[in-house]
């Protein structure tokens, strides 16, 4: 009678071993399915490109705080180990953000979308001057590096993307195909926008403070002049003198700023001939709406600023 | 015991000086062939194993001999530098996974290996201690050259100049070192890690300076244009990466155009492999594409031939040796002729006099095959560390 109860425990015992091991085989090796790959973005646009393109496929993070600027800000020890595990870090590429440049990232993970416009990218001569040990003062060109301003440019980017998280995700590669189409179709009005600008206000010329809008007014065909402002700095009176100079040259009556001027700065310019608009190139997520949505919105207000503008000078003409 | 045994036994007991040197003699003669057959075996391996473990090596149109090996070893070589232009390039093939290396300074003495964190999970390194790389001046040591010149995460490390005479040269980084890795019995244990772009700053094409801007003092200014600027070269320059100082470290020009030393490819499959090589085996093709085990099998057969002269000698040592011995033993029978003549009249007969004399040989034989043994098993599983002791140490 013995013999049966050792065998049920001897088999017992064994089954509990087996079953040991598969357990934590399978905590050794969890599947894929069960962890959703991390996207690290450097700004609101490729966030907006990759959660339209992706969806919940994926953990998009965007590490710079809401409040910082994108362009500067620099990822703490703790974010930086984030960023260096993600699955896929998707960068602007043209120097847009200064820690991609200065962080020690996986290469292989690194996705630069500028890669995609390589011919259609805008370089300016003047983007830098400085001067280094005995040499003169000389200026290096560089990359504007504001690209989605224009949509066709935008698609473009969400196309390098879409084709990266295909090769990252490939069961979901229809569901990227089909979203990506949705995007192109969503940048449509934006494109009509920009048409109807042009259209509407052929051979404009503006100031700017910094190389930004460059790839929207080439888009447009109007011209932009930017002065070297730096950001959040007062302008003071040899800076004033370099746009005077300009203006008489040049005539330029509109200037475009990215954030809200002062409104002296605004009366300050006015006086000068100069109108001022400010468009908010979305480098950071607006507080209401999406991309879309509020560069609609920014577009619109340009038309009406623009026609009013237009309506101001005809009558000053006459 | 065996009467004859017994005798044998007492008689090179009391001959024990004669015994040992005999013993060590045929010894000595044996282990010189077996110890060169194991090094270069371990040799071979040690060669072939990194080899095997770099698919593909890119560079500038030179020596293959020497892109192999400073690639693979980091040994110092002047090899023709090429650009980031050519990673970008074989990046965009989609053929294999590009990993450059800049190899031109040391530290310490050490070589600085300027690539991306790609080469870690290539080589299969790990840290031991501390962090990987993270940011612009940061380096990840050997497990050797922390050991040897007694660093730990935290602590810093200066470049050395390429010239102490060139004034004009290269300024020294003092590097902050954040991890240790784990000892992997290869060149990287002796090397020092940086990102490329710590690379380039150590060669003077980044740089870090204190902010020129309107409030900076007149002597350090060479123009002021409105809200521009221009700084002379009176700013001081920043030997040191630090959290402070790290927003103005920059670069000059287009990375496309910085310098590497060579690039490592891991391709995707075979095919992406032969495509690559495809490519790259024009007249006209910048760049060379080497495969490392071909190289290293060129390398070999050299070895190999220097062994095949090593192999006469021994040869020929051995058949001396054994001539010597030969000479040794009849002296000695002729020696104890009286001997033999005083136990055959004892009664023993010639049959086992002979018996004693052979197991004599026999033994000393046998004892010294057996210390051959056992000291070729222990160089068999000791082998790299004393390959390493005798030859890189």
């Amino acid at each position: 009678m013995k013999k049966p109860v050792y065998l049920f425990l001897v088999l017992f015992s064994v089954a509990q071993l087996l079953s040991c091991q598969q357990k934590t085989q399978l905590e050794n090796n969890p599947t894929s399915e069960d962890q959703t790959p991390l996207v690290v973005v450097v700004n609101y646009p490729l966030e907006f490109i990759v959660e339209s393109i992706a969806g919940p496929a994926v953990k998009v993070l965007n590490p710079v705080p809401a409040d910082a600027d994108p362009e500067t800000w620099f990822p703490d020890d703790a974010m930086i180990q984030t960023i260096q595990q993600a699955d896929l870090i998707v960068t602007n590429g043209a120097d847009f953000s200064d820690w991609v440049k200065k962080l020690s990232l996986p290469r292989s993970k690194v996705l630069r979308t500028s890669l995609s416009l390589k011919e259609a990218l805008i370089t300016v001569p003047d983007f830098e001057v400085h001067s280094h040990g005995s040499g003169d003062a000389h200026s290096h060109a560089g990359t504007v590096s504001f690209f989605w301003l224009d949509p066709r440019l935008m698609t473009r980017q969400a196309n390098a993307i879409a084709q990266r998280l295909a090769l990252l995700l490939p069961r979901q590669q229809e569901e990227i195909t089909a979203n990506l189409k949705k995007l192109e179709d969503s940048l449509e009005p934006l494109n009509q926008k920009l048409d109807q600008l042009r259209t509407s206000y052929p051979g404009l010329q503006w100031f700017s403070q910094r190389p930004v809008y460059q790839y929207l007014t080439r888009r447009t065909d109007w011209k932009v002049f930017h002065l070297h402002w730096k950001k959040k700095t007062e302008p003071d009176d040899p800076v004033w003198e370099n746009l005077i100079a300009m203006q008489e040259q040049h005539k330029v009556p509109l200037m475009l700023w990215e954030y809200q001027p002062e409104d002296k700065q605004v009366k300050a310019l006015q006086q000068r001939g100069v109108a001022s608009f400010v468009l908010n190139p979305l480098t950071v997520k607006p507080s209401q709406g999406n991309y879309l949505t509020e560069m609609q919105r920014q577009l619109d207000q340009l038309e009406e600023f623009l026609k009013q503008h237009t309506n101001l000078s005809k009558s000053k003409e006459n | 015991m065996n009467g004859i045994l017994r005798l044998t036994f007492r008689y090179l007991a009391y001959n024990r000086l004669k015994t040992v040197i005999l013993i060590l003699c045929v010894s000595l003669a044996l282990l010189l062939p077996v110890l060169l057959q194991f090094g270069v075996a371990q040799f071979e391996q040690d060669l072939l194993a990194r080899a095997r473990a770099t698919p593909l090596v890119a560079g500038a149109k030179g020596s293959r001999f020497d892109l192999a090996l400073q690639s693979m070893y980091f040994s110092r070589a002047e090899l023709e530098p090429t650009t980031m232009q050519a990673v970008e390039t074989i990046q965009e093939t989609g053929y294999a996974l590009p990993i450059p290396l800049s190899l031109r300074f040391t530290a310490q003495g050490a070589p600085i290996v300027g690539t991306t964190l790609d080469y870690f999970d290539f080589r299969k390194l790990v840290v031991a201690e501390g962090t990987g790389l993270r940011r612009l001046g940061d380096c990840v040591i050997g497990a050797d050259i922390a050991q040897k010149q007694q660093l730990k995460p935290g602590d810093r490390l200066m470049s050395d100049p390429l010239n102490v005479f060139d004034l004009s040269g290269n300024y020294p980084l003092k590097m902050r070192v954040v991890g240790i890795l784990g000892k992997a019995g290869s060149p990287d244990d002796n090397a020092v890690f940086v990102d490329l772009k710590t690379e380039w700053i150590i060669s003077g094409i980044g740089h870090g300076h204190q902010t020129v801007d309107s409030e900076t003092s007149k002597d350090l200014l060479l123009k002021r244009d409105g809200q521009r600027v221009v700084a002379n070269a009176a700013v001081p320059q920043f030997n040191e990466v630090t959290d402070e100082n790290l927003a103005s470290f920059h670069f000059h020009g287009q990375a496309e155009t910085f310098p590497i030393s060579s690039i490592l490819l891991v391709p995707s499959n075979e095919k992406s492999e032969v495509l690559l090589l495809g490519i790259y085996d024009a007249k006209n093709a910048t760049l060379q594409l080497i495969r490392p085990t071909e190289i290293v099998k060129e390398l070999l057969q050299m070895v190999f031939r220097v062994k095949q002269l090593f192999d006469m000698n021994t040869l020929l040592v051995s058949v001396s040796v054994g001539l010597l011995l030969a000479l040794i033993f009849l002296l000695s029978l002729r020696l104890r002729k009286r001997e033999r003549q005083t136990m055959f009249q004892l009664g023993c007969s010639r049959s086992t006099i002979w018996k004693l004399q052979l197991s004599e040989i026999i033994f000393i034989l046998g004892t010294s095959l057996i210390i051959v043994l056992g000291m070729a098993a222990v160089f068999r599983v000791y082998a790299y560390q004393m390959m390493r002791f005798l030859f890189i140490e």
